[in-house]
């Protein structure tokens, strides 16, 4: 997985992301599985992503998305 | 004693806080860390380095195994004595135990609130098994399990996998734990 631009890091790092950052994160992680955002989010969903650990932490990122 | 907080954030913190001391006294200086949702009243908790995911490495009788935590909780609105109080409540966790290279989890602890019709607390993993005729794996089933606390999945460590502990305290932290936040995260009975 690539690393995360600074801003982001920091604010991961605060605890405090706007909606912007959550979809850039989720988007590294989606990256990392070699899916894009649209796609991971719906796999999130089906509960079809990756079994890995990224997978799993990448389900419960969608989890906080507004609906 | 409940993790109740003025704020959802202020109780998740209170619990990533307590939990990271944990970790560090039994299996791994590895971090949890916090996530809010912006728009839901919502946090995740997860091992991160550097913000991207990461699994604790441990040393255990089988060779290298990588442990990854993560979990959603939620808060609920309690009357304190003076004002308002959110009480922290898990909805989702994700706990997986990952043999160096292999590209599944041999183990994966897995709750969702919402899940249906499958137990909504289950055990699946890569692991074989026969049934009757039949070979399945783990992975073809959600095992019920009840609620897995994480001072469990680190008892399983060092006592079925021989992680050494980080500390000789490592039984009374893991029971005093399990005893402190069991009932308060997951009262039995409550969805």
């Amino acid at each position: 997985m690539p690393e995360l631009p600074t801003a982001l890091r920091e604010a991961i790092e605060r605890g405090e992301l706007t909606e912007e950052q959550l979809r850039q994160l989720i988007a590294f992680e989606a990256q990392a599985l070699g899916l894009d955002f649209n796609e991971a989010v719906r796999r999130a969903k089906a509960r079809t992503l990756p079994r890995n650990y990224i997978g799993a932490d990448l389900e419960l990122l969608v989890d906080l998305l507004a609906a | 004693m409940p993790i109740t907080a003025p704020t959802l954030h202020a109780a998740a913190e209170q619990f990533r806080e307590h939990l990271n001391r944990v970790l560090a006294l039994t299996v791994t200086r590895t971090r949890l860390v916090l996530i809010p949702s912006p728009t839901l009243p919502r946090v995740q908790l997860a091992f991160r380095q550097g913000g991207r995911p990461v699994e604790a490495k441990l040393h255990t009788r089988f060779g290298v195994i990588g442990l990854h935590l993560a979990q959603t909780c939620e808060a609920e609105s309690v009357h304190g004595r003076r004002r308002q109080q959110q009480r922290l409540r898990t909805v989702a966790y994700r706990y997986t135990l990952s043999p160096d290279g292999a590209a599944d989890p041999l183990l994966r602890w897995e709750y969702d609130k919402q899940l249906a019709p499958q137990c909504r607390h289950h055990l699946q993993g890569t692991v074989e098994l026969t049934i009757g005729r039949h070979a399945v794996r783990l992975n073809d089933l959600h095992l019920p399990t009840g609620f897995t606390t994480i001072e469990e999945v680190l008892r399983f460590c060092i006592v079925d996998l021989a992680v050494a502990p980080l500390s000789r305290e490592w039984d009374e932290v893991l029971t005093e734990s399990y005893e402190k936040f069991k009932g308060d995260c997951a009262p039995r009975g409550r969805r």
